[in-house]
């Protein structure tokens, strides 16, 4: 399964962004049985948009094909989306290799 | 004769001048028309004491999906400027309501008529009368991001009315954005209400920058003078070849009457007007 971590670096030893619209970067990370197979970030292009940013963010995400989100915090208008579209959100902390550890070992709590 | 009271710095004293420049004119027997165009926090029935009634809602276009018609090619998203359309790959795309702005772009780019039209209200005219001064404030829903709808609104509301009056005094937001430049068109005059800090000043650079762009005949009004040294104000006053036509000091006598709802009333009342006409 496809998972997106708001980070704010580019490497999975970065942490993880306390705000999901406007965090620098997303790191989108492939997840087989309890391994991460993949993973890779793309910057978030919505990050300085004047209004939006949230909704923009999410259908980026969301176009990735991702099934879950991993982020500190999330918008009222971002999380509309993603619970328009069946997509799980989780609280996240740490670094994002950690986070991504504790999702896989469902220690994560579930926002949405 | 229409005259906009603006200046960029919120907390300047746009609405405390306008409504007493309104009061006054009311006072000396002339149909005033006041119009409360900071639709985000309209508060001008506060500082006069009016009561004011909800007249009508103001009402936008927003799209209506039907699913059975909609072939999910995400046209309706992509010329969306204001991102209120959501589009997955595969899925049926749907609407951020609060970010719409009723611009029907959706509903042309649509190439099997899947969309119709449903309205939201996004905000409210409200109206209040004492003797001669009329007012009448716009208020945004809150949640809808953009306001300048709410002002335009507002204004061809009052644009029916305004034949009757002698003067229309329009109290703007604060900044330099759309909803300040919405309630700013088609004024004679502009007042650019600042005091002299270091905010308001820059702030004043930006407005006086904005009313010269607009082509608007406009004058500076010096607030709280007395706090601090008004050298700057002076200099960017002087710099975009305007003038400061009153200087209004930090009173207690200002202040009781703010404190209290009732019109602020200070000595160069007068001369702001002398200078306007």
């Amino acid at each position: 399964m496809k998972v997106a971590v708001s980070s704010l670096g580019r490497e999975l030893q970065s942490n993880v962004s306390l705000v999901f619209g406007r965090c620098p970067f997303f790191i989108i990370a492939e997840i087989e049985g309890d391994k991460i197979i993949k993973s890779e970030a793309i910057e978030n292009s919505s990050m300085n948009q004047a209004t939006g940013a949230g909704i923009s963010a999410a259908e980026r995400v969301a176009n990735l094909g991702v099934k879950a989100i991993i982020t500190g915090n999330i918008g009222p208008r971002a999380a509309a989306v993603f619970q328009q579209l069946g997509i799980e959100v989780y609280k996240g902390s740490g670094t994002v290799e950690e986070t991504l550890k504790n999702f896989i070992e469902g220690k994560l709590e579930r926002m949405l | 004769m229409r005259i906009a009271v603006t200046g960029g710095k919120g907390g300047t004293g746009k609405s405390t001048i306008a409504t007493a420049i309104s009061n006054y004119l009311a006072e000396n027997g002339k149909k005033v028309l006041l119009l409360d165009l900071d639709v985000d926090c309209p508060n001008d029935h506060l500082l006069l004491g009016i009561k004011i009634k909800r007249e009508q809602a103001v009402e936008t276009m927003i799209p209506k999906f039907n699913y059975e018609k909609c072939i999910k090619c995400g046209r309706c998203s992509k010329v969306c400027r204001e991102n209120a359309i959501v589009f997955v790959k595969n899925k049926y795309p749907f609407l951020v309501k609060e970010q719409c702005i009723g611009c029907r772009a959706c509903k042309i780019a649509c190439p099997t008529n899947a969309i119709e039209e449903e309205k939201q209200t996004i905000g409210w005219i409200y109206k209040g009368k004492k003797d001669n001064l009329t007012l009448i404030s716009g208020r945004l829903r809150p949640g809808i991001e953009e306001s300048s709808l709410v002002v335009n609104a507002t204004k061809k509301y009052a644009k029916k009315l305004e034949k009757k009056f002698e003067y229309v005094i329009i109290d703007t937001a604060a900044g330099t954005h759309c909803p300040v430049i919405a309630a700013l068109l088609e004024a004679d005059v502009a007042l650019a209400v600042t005091e002299p800090t270091p905010l308001a000043i820059n702030d004043l650079k930006l407005i006086l920058n904005l009313l010269k762009k607009m082509k608007l005949r406009h004058f500076v009004v010096l607030n709280k003078a007395n706090i601090a040294a008004k050298r700057e104000v002076e200099k960017i006053t002087k710099q975009s070849k305007t003038r400061i036509i009153a200087e209004i000091p930090y009173s207690r006598e200002i202040i009781d009457a703010y404190a209290h709802g009732r019109a602020v009333k200070f000595d160069s009342l007068n001369e702001i007007l002398k200078a306007v006409e």
